[in-house]
């Protein structure tokens, strides 16, 4: 009973929530319902007992993609856009793709009676920690996947940097290590002969 | 394990040569010219020294025939082809002698290509040329065959048309491979017929079903007659018999080497190979037999007699492969097939030797070819003269030069045969003796007698071109004498050829003759053949000591006529064929090619799409939510047919 | 009605991603507004992954939103860093003026 006010509250907030990252009309404000959007997802994969996911979306997405993300919109200095529909046009557009969503699912429904979507109550109860669970899995099983999604992680750092990074600044104070590790003794001693 | 001894004894044999081809091939630039010929010259080593064990343990050793398959090809329901080895004597003994010329002949071209730009690319022509060959050799079924034999076909256009940048090497190079695609055109017909009455094309499926295949009559001839016309069709083609003889001299535009190895081992002998190969078959169809007999005879006389003629110190040593290669045919006419291979053996070292020769005097001479402007040059190249003369003096069948006992066993067994049209073919064969003097003491006299006729500074030879020389000197004098007791025995090449009870009658006699060769050669001294020879090569002697030649050429002026256009062959050829081939290609270019292909097929699918592209253009927007949605929509359309199945 | 099973869900999860699609398709804004849509895209997948892993008592499912957030990350650092390089070349990132491929 909880479970389901839970979940339904949750779901409410969640929809209404990325319908505002849609339709509102600052990026700040999108970004910000993003955030929130998240969080609703996070509570609701709490509530399927996905601990460890739950806490990464929130530190991993909102804490480093959703910054990159309002970081981006205000340097880039896009204030308001208009979208490209009114508002009474977006929402019967909503309903007509609802009701047709429905009646696919409804069509799926009556040909497939024994389709393994219909398993309504087959809810399993994890029995110890879910991050040890996921641990040992990823670590073992998936190892080598887990090791290559590190690296795609570490390319597409390094794509980021190498595409936006203009060249250092002309005038620039900063310290040049590879100048500094290369110097010798030439460089830096003169001996005069008194 | 002997089996995969032979296995990879025979895989040396034919792929080193290709690997050979591949490396000169594809990195000339990088090996440069004398890795080219380094690399090339070891790997043909290599396939010499395989088929030395191999001979050894054919000969020697006494091993049955052994076939092998190496890979499947294609397999289709009903029909297998497969890439495989058939070793006995026969591809054996053939192998040796192919890679043998193969390394003298590339030994040689190292001295007479020097300074070519192409000569990564002719080395790598080269050692194509022999692996074709030897495809062809090994083969254990027809289609390894006759990927031997276009591969040969299209190594021969590469090399005749070596020197490209001359109008009359290309169009000879053309002409060779227009004249043998109608050989082929035979040889696939026949292979069609194998592949619909036996189901197979492994020499083992066909000799298993011979007697089925002699049952069979289609369009009131026996099956086996109309397979051995077509086969004989595309023996014609590759071992340049009448009337599809045209190419051979034509071939001569290419490099010198060349010529000798198309001449000696990799190409003419393939059609003389091939009916040795399918004894069997031939065997049964005394009809077909007869009429090689009769084409190979007449061939031996009268295409030999236009070298009486001819000016051109190599054209002269190709018209007179053409006679031998005429004796070889009428040899396998005769059932004689022991004798063809023989004489193809023999021939194929003492043609080389001549060939060899002939270019040494070429590159003597600066690249003159014009026999009228020799002469005298015994006294600067007197190594070649005397190599010259051993060669020609094998090819007369003057007794104990290896030439005399191939040549005379095949006229005796020829005299023997009781085919139709033996007795024509016997005195063919006799005037072919004279003629082949004839020629040969002219082409000698010319060259290396008399007085110098023109100023010719004399080019230095170097010792790749010397030593082949030398070393096929040997074998063209004494390789008759060495093989002749072994070609006396009716089974020297074991099993691999097939007689039936007449012919054996028919050439018992023969045999015992070659067993003894010292007393074969004294008996011959009172043969027809020999003094058919002696008296036409004194004559010609006379006639060119004393300059009578001028004075016989105008009592003989309408012969003359006749020889001298190589007895309208080219010109029926040209007048009556080419035409109506023109007509056709031309309207099936216009048609066919412009037309069908080019317009349609090739330019229609392109054009529709350019105007089904500038119709659609205009809607593109070029907004990504535009290619999302069409993306989306193609997304759903699939996933709906996953599902809804 | 109050027993919330799989179906739930996956209905949330396809409402999501509804959202999210329209919002790219539709929702003609610029260019990171269509990021943070196909962000929602994204998490309906995971919501939809997670719960079949829940009901099946498999945690595969939690792996592959795993790896799914990690190349999600990297996709979005990528895309934001593009949006800067399209910014500074056009100065704007409204997706109605970038349209280079029109035909």
């Amino acid at each position: 009973m909880i479970q389901a006010i839970l979940f339904y509250g949750f779901s409410a907030l969640l929809l209404g929530s990325s319908a505002m990252v849609i339709f509102s009309e600052r990026p700040v404000k999108s970004a910000l319902f993003l955030v929130f959007a998240f969080l609703n997802a996070s509570a609701l994969w709490l509530l399927q007992y996905a601990e460890f996911l739950g806490l990464a979306l929130i530190f991993v997405y909102v804490g480093a993609v959703m910054t990159l993300f309002l970081f981006v919109v205000m340097m880039l200095n896009v204030d308001r856009l208009p979208s490209g529909l009114s508002l009474p046009n977006r929402l019967a557009l909503a309903f007509f793709v609802l009701i047709v969503i429905g009646y696919l699912a409804g069509v799926y429904q009556l040909t497939h009676p024994g389709s393994v979507l219909n398993i309504q109550n087959l809810i399993h109860e994890p029995t110890g920690s879910n991050t040890k669970a996921l641990g040992a899995l990823i670590y073992s099983k998936y190892v080598i996947p887990v090791e290559l999604t590190a690296l795609v992680l570490l390319v597409a750092m390094i794509s980021a940097i190498v595409l936006v990074f203009r060249g250092r600044h002309p005038h620039s104070k900063a310290q040049k290590v590879s100048v500094q590790v290369a110097a010798n003794k030439a460089n830096r001693l003169k001996i005069i002969k008194g | 394990m002997m089996s995969e001894i032979y296995t990879s004894l025979a895989g040396l044999v034919c792929f080193s040569p290709l690997i050979g081809a591949l490396i000169a091939g594809f990195f000339a630039k990088r090996i440069g010219a004398f890795g080219a010929q380094f690399m090339t010259i070891l790997c043909v080593a290599i396939a010499f020294a395989s088929a030395l064990v191999l001979f050894n343990y054919m000969y020697i050793e006494e091993t049955r025939v052994f076939n092998y398959s190496l890979y499947t090809w294609i397999a289709m329901p009903g029909i297998t082809f497969e890439v495989g080895f058939w070793l006995d004597r026969l591809s054996v003994g053939m192998m040796l002698v192919v890679t043998a010329v193969s390394l003298l002949v590339h030994i040689y071209s190292m001295g007479y290509m020097k300074g070519d730009p192409g000569i990564q690319r002719f080395f790598a022509y080269v050692s194509f040329f022999t692996f074709a060959m030897l495809m062809l050799v090994g083969g254990n079924n027809l289609l390894q065959v006759f990927f031997g034999w276009e591969g040969v076909g299209v190594a021969s256009y590469l090399l005749i048309g070596f020197w490209f940048h001359k109008d009359s090497a290309a169009n000879g190079a053309f002409k060779a491979f227009v004249v043998n695609r109608v050989g082929d055109f035979g040889f696939l017909l026949a292979m069609g017929l194998f592949v619909t009455y036996v189901g197979s094309l492994n020499f083992s499926d066909i000799f298993h079903r011979i007697p089925d295949l002699a049952a069979v009559s289609l369009g009131g001839m026996p099956l086996i007659d109309w397979i051995c016309m077509l086969l004989f069709i595309g023996a014609m083609g590759k071992s340049a018999q009448m009337p599809l003889h045209i190419w051979l001299p034509e071939s001569m535009e290419g490099p010198t080497p060349i010529s000798a190895l198309i001449h000696a081992a990799t190409m003419v002998t393939a059609g003389v190979y091939l009916l040795v190969r399918l004894s069997p078959l031939f065997e049964f169809s005394p009809m077909i037999r007869s009429w090689i007999l009769v084409i190979g005879a007449t061939g031996g006389l009268i295409l030999g007699m236009i070298a009486i003629v001819n000016h051109d110190i190599k054209r002269v040593v190709a018209y007179s492969t053409l006679s031998q290669l005429g004796y070889m045919m009428a040899a396998v006419g005769a059932s004689a097939y022991g004798l063809a291979m023989f004489h193809l053996i023999t021939h194929a070292f003492f043609k080389a030797l001549l060939f060899l020769a002939a270019g040494a005097v070429i590159v003597a001479a600066h690249h003159e070819q014009d026999m009228r402007k020799f002469g005298g040059l015994i006294h600067s190249i007197p190594l070649v003269g005397v190599v010259f003369a051993i060669g020609s003096m094998s090819l007369m069948a003057v007794p104990l030069f290896s030439g005399f006992y191939s040549k005379d066993a095949i006229i005796a067994a020829i005299g023997a045969t009781s085919l139709p049209g033996a007795h024509y073919a016997y005195y063919c064969l006799l005037m072919g003796v004279m003629v082949t003097s004839i020629y040969s003491v002219r082409a000698f006299y010319l060259t290396f007698l008399g007085q110098p006729r023109s100023n010719i500074h004399i080019h230095e030879l170097s010792n790749t071109i010397k030593w082949p020389l030398i070393i096929l000197a040997i074998p063209s004098m004494g390789l008759g004498y060495v093989l002749a007791p072994m070609a006396g025995n009716l089974h020297w090449f074991g099993e691999a050829i097939f007689y039936t009870h007449q012919s054996v009658t028919d050439l018992a006699g023969i045999n015992g003759h070659l067993n003894h060769p010292g007393s074969m050669a004294m008996d011959a001294i009172n043969s027809a053949p020999f003094i058919l020879m002696l008296l036409s090569s004194f004559a010609t002697y006379w006639i060119y000591r004393y300059s009578w030649a001028e004075k016989i050429s105008k009592i003989f002026a309408p012969i003359q006529c006749l020889l001298e256009n190589k007895w309208y062959f080219d010109w029926l050829v040209e007048q009556l064929l080419v035409p109506f081939v023109w007509i056709f290609s031309r309207a099936f270019n216009r048609v066919g090619d412009q037309l069908l292909i080019d317009q349609l097929m090739v330019m229609g699918p392109a054009k529709l799409l350019e105007s089904f592209s500038l119709r659609i253009k205009a809607h593109i927007s070029g907004h990504l939510y535009h290619y999302a949605i069409l993306m989306l929509l193609g997304t759903a359309v699939l996933i709906s047919k996953v599902v809804m199945i | 009605m109050f027993e919330v099973g799989l179906l739930h869900y996956m209905a949330l999860s396809g409402l999501l991603f509804v959202m999210g699609l329209i919002g790219i398709v539709l929702a003609r804004k610029n260019l990171i507004a269509l990021l943070m849509c196909v962000e929602l895209v994204l998490l309906s997948v995971n919501t939809l992954f997670i719960s079949i892993g829940h009901a099946w008592g498999d945690l595969t499912g939690q792996v592959m939103v795993l790896f799914i957030l990690a190349v999600a990350a990297a996709e979005t650092g990528i895309g934001l860093a593009i949006f800067v390089l399209i910014y500074r070349a056009s100065d704007q990132v409204d997706l109605e003026k970038l349209d280079l491929l029109k035909g």
